[in-house]
């Protein structure tokens, strides 16, 4: 098995608002492998985007993440920090880092050299008023001042401000704009470095955007539904896309999504999201065949079927329930669109458990198939619903 | 900072619009008529003579009259001219001084103390309101309270406390053009009121500020400041690359309109005795108030150039407005 670059562990974000505490991602726990593509699907509200901004560290007030860790695998950096404690949490373990743990300038470089970003939007994530090719250029300048462990401050703004030449990229960094612009097929990079982003189509400054989260040689790059709002040709250029880059680059790909065709074609693995926890995590053909989480195989009903075209399509009846902290109900936050449900459903909130058959799928369901229900089943437990709360199942 | 995009809809709108082709006009021959002063104005416009005083303009009547003067020992009966004539053609004031010559230089003091007021309102008023904007939180509560108690006060209340408690301080700075001998006759220094640029700009900047931290605002949840930050982009480098040249535009209008009211604090301030020069159209206007009732130029014409530039610096500023307004779409994507 491929190495772990990123474990996530217990990650939780909530939103402090005047109508209440939103609990918009609860206790997450993932894995990604080196150069593995891992797909977060979900409906909307369901805390995909919040997890990808939670993991780049961009939650900002009234947002908080409240608690968890995110480990990225960084023997270099495990050896400089060994051995230190901040605020009493465990800030490396092994090879790996918790980047939640360290100062804010190792998480500013680390997350600015080792991850990178796509968004959902190409044509909000350029600034109208400088070029695409500055802007690429800038990412790189970006990146080596990083690497440098230099910082930008009072001092390079006002030198910036006094002289306008300085703040201007280098000639290398501009080439390396042009080389990033051509990796991602940009017909004459040389030409359209110059333009500005209303100059670029949708589907180009997409491709754009990528070569900008290229410009820090990424491990990790987080996809924010990076195909929503494009057609469906450029949609697929831009999954080729990706594919190419993972494969030649070896990094790995979380992609936040909605769309499960893109899915279906680009990710290793698939994590399904619903009410800010995760449902169901497994091998994508796995999770697609054979879901072991009712909602899963509701997401999948829902889509129409090609081999079938006279097939019905199901719709979940209902809606994301609303993440608010106190409206949310106790048990399985699934229950009550759950064509499965039953009363023990209502009241316990099942844990991500591994499943019987396959190899690193895991469920949060009650009626799934999971290895402790088997045994706890050829047991023939008596009381099944208060055993389950005793061992340990969290019921928040 | 100010991109191409931005230059071409300046040049269309400038192409499009006279008015605002009229606005730019009035403020460049203002502009022009302040730097080039001494060349411009026909009489040295401190050179007094009560011989030839209350001249009206030319065209506008006046009267020869007799009076008696003691020439040589003797009392004698001479005819003074007091007909407007073109030597003096805006006529002169109760000490004879020539009034166009006085609105000419007095241009000098209005955009001095309106240009430098706003440059320092700009660079304080941008800085505040684009930290707070983008920090937010304690620091933008802090910043921006002291704003709200500088906004509470009338701009003139606080002008004048300032003027009162760090008294008046004036830079004369020699004259390049009349030191350098290209003119000759006309005074050699030009004051600059300093007390009072700084006192107006501390008034002023709070409006920029206000302004500059609403865009700041708007323009940090914008995807591509929080793309920066996910490349480890500092905070100061945001700030200058992606917020400021994306906040700019309304800065910019706002600060035009804003001069128009500099123009007229300066002014007030003459008129009420503290500009510092006694050559400046609010000086003269209040000068002139005694004589409203004869002689109704003293306080007109100064007046009128006033209202000259104002109306053409708000002109530039719709403008400015309508040629960057964010509002106006023009093509893009």
């Amino acid at each position: 098995m491929t190495p772990k670059i990123l474990k996530v562990r217990d990650l939780t974000t909530r939103f402090f608002t005047d109508a209440g505490q939103v609990n918009a991602v609860s206790g997450l726990n993932f894995d990604l492998g080196q150069g593995e593509v891992l797909a977060v699907v979900g409906e909307s509200g369901s805390g995909k985007s919040v997890t990808g901004l939670s993991l780049m560290d961009l939650i900002e007030a009234p947002g908080e993440i409240t608690d968890g860790e995110i480990w990225f695998r960084s023997p270099q950096l495990a050896d400089e920090l060994g051995g230190q404690k901040e605020k009493e949490k465990e800030v490396v373990d092994g090879e790996y880092v918790n980047v939640r743990a360290v100062s804010p300038a190792i998480r500013q470089s680390l997350c600015g050299t080792e991850f990178g970003m796509i968004f959902q939007d190409p044509g909000a994530a350029f600034n109208p008023s400088l070029t695409v090719g500055e802007q690429i250029a800038e990412a790189v300048e970006c990146n080596k001042r990083l690497d440098r462990g230099d910082t930008y401050g009072l001092l390079d703004l006002i030198r910036d401000i006094l002289s306008p030449k300085s703040s201007f990229v280098s000639s290398e960094s501009y080439e390396r704009a042009i080389e990033l612009l051509d990796r991602v097929d940009i017909p004459d990079p040389i030409d359209r470095v110059d333009e500005y982003p209303h100059q670029f189509s949708g589907g180009m400054l997409q491709r754009a955007m990528v070569a900008q989260a290229l410009a820090s040689d990424p491990t990790v790059l987080i996809a924010d539904e990076p195909t929503t709002g494009l057609d469906v040709t450029i949609q697929a250029g831009i999954v080729d896309l990706l594919r190419e880059l993972r494969v030649e680059t070896g990094m790995s790909i979380l992609i936040i999504t909605h769309n499960l065709g893109v899915v279906s074609e680009i990710a290793d693995r698939t994590a399904v999201m619903y009410a800010g926890e995760l449902f169901e995590v497994g091998p994508t053909p796995q999770v697609f065949e054979r879901p072991a989480n009712p909602y899963t195989d509701g997401l999948l009903g829902s889509l129409p079927d090609f081999d079938d075209p006279n097939a019905r399509i199901e719709p979940i009846p209902g809606n994301v329930p609303n993440l608010l902290a106190h409206e949310m109900p106790s048990g399985c936050s699934f229950a009550d669109r759950c064509p499965k449900a039953t009363e023990e459903c209502a009241e316990i909130n099942p844990p991500l458990e591994d499943l019987t058959e396959g190899d690193d799928h895991r469920v949060a369901c009650l009626h799934a198939e999971t290895t402790r229900r088997v045994a706890e089943l050829s047991v023939e437990s008596p009381i099944r619903a208060d055993s389950r709360v005793d061992s340990g199942v969290t019921n928040e | 900072m100010i991109s191409d995009r931005t230059r071409t809809s300046l040049k269309k709108e400038l192409r499009s619009n006279a008015v605002a082709t009229i606005g730019v006009i009035l403020l460049l021959s203002m502009i022009v008529m302040a730097l080039f002063a001494p060349m411009l104005a026909p009489h040295d416009p401190t050179d007094q003579d009560s011989s030839r005083n209350h001249q009206p303009p030319v065209f506008f009547g006046g009267e020869e009259e007799e009076t008696t003067r003691m020439i040589d020992g003797e009392i004698r009966t001479v005819t003074e001219s007091n007909v407007g004539s073109m030597t003096h053609p805006l006529g002169t004031d109760s000490n004879g001084r020539d009034v166009l010559s006085r609105t000419i230089y007095g241009a000098r003091t209005s955009i001095l103390v309106a240009f430098s007021a706003m440059l320092v309102s700009l660079v304080v008023g941008t800085t505040v309101g684009m930290v707070s904007g983008y920090y937010g939180g304690n620091t933008d509560t802090v910043l921006m309270r002291f704003v709200d108690i500088v906004l509470a006060f009338p701009a003139l209340l606080i002008t004048l406390a300032m003027i009162g408690v760090f008294g008046s301080v004036n830079v004369d700075i020699p004259d390049p053009l009349v030191v350098s001998g290209l003119v000759s006759g006309r005074p050699t220094h030009l004051t600059v009121p300093i007390t009072i640029t700084l006192a107006i700009s501390s008034v002023i900047w709070v409006w920029i500020a206000r302004v500059a931290r609403g865009e700041a605002i708007a323009a940090k949840n914008e995807e591509y400041v929080i793309a920066a930050r996910t490349m480890g982009m500092s905070n100061w480098k945001i700030i200058w690359k992606h917020v400021l040249p994306n906040s700019i535009t309304p800065i910019l209008v706002l600060a035009t309109i804003q001069v128009a009211s500099i123009i007229i604090i300066e002014s007030s301030l003459s008129f009420l005795g503290f500009s510092g020069t006694n050559l400046s159209w609010g000086y003269d206007i209040a000068a002139g108030r005694d004589y409203l009732g004869t002689s109704w130029w003293l306080s007109t014409v100064p007046g009128l150039f006033i209202v000259v530039t104002v109306v053409g610096i708000n002109l530039l500023g719709d403008l400015l407005r309508d040629a960057l307004d964010p509002g106006i779409q023009r093509g893009g994507l």
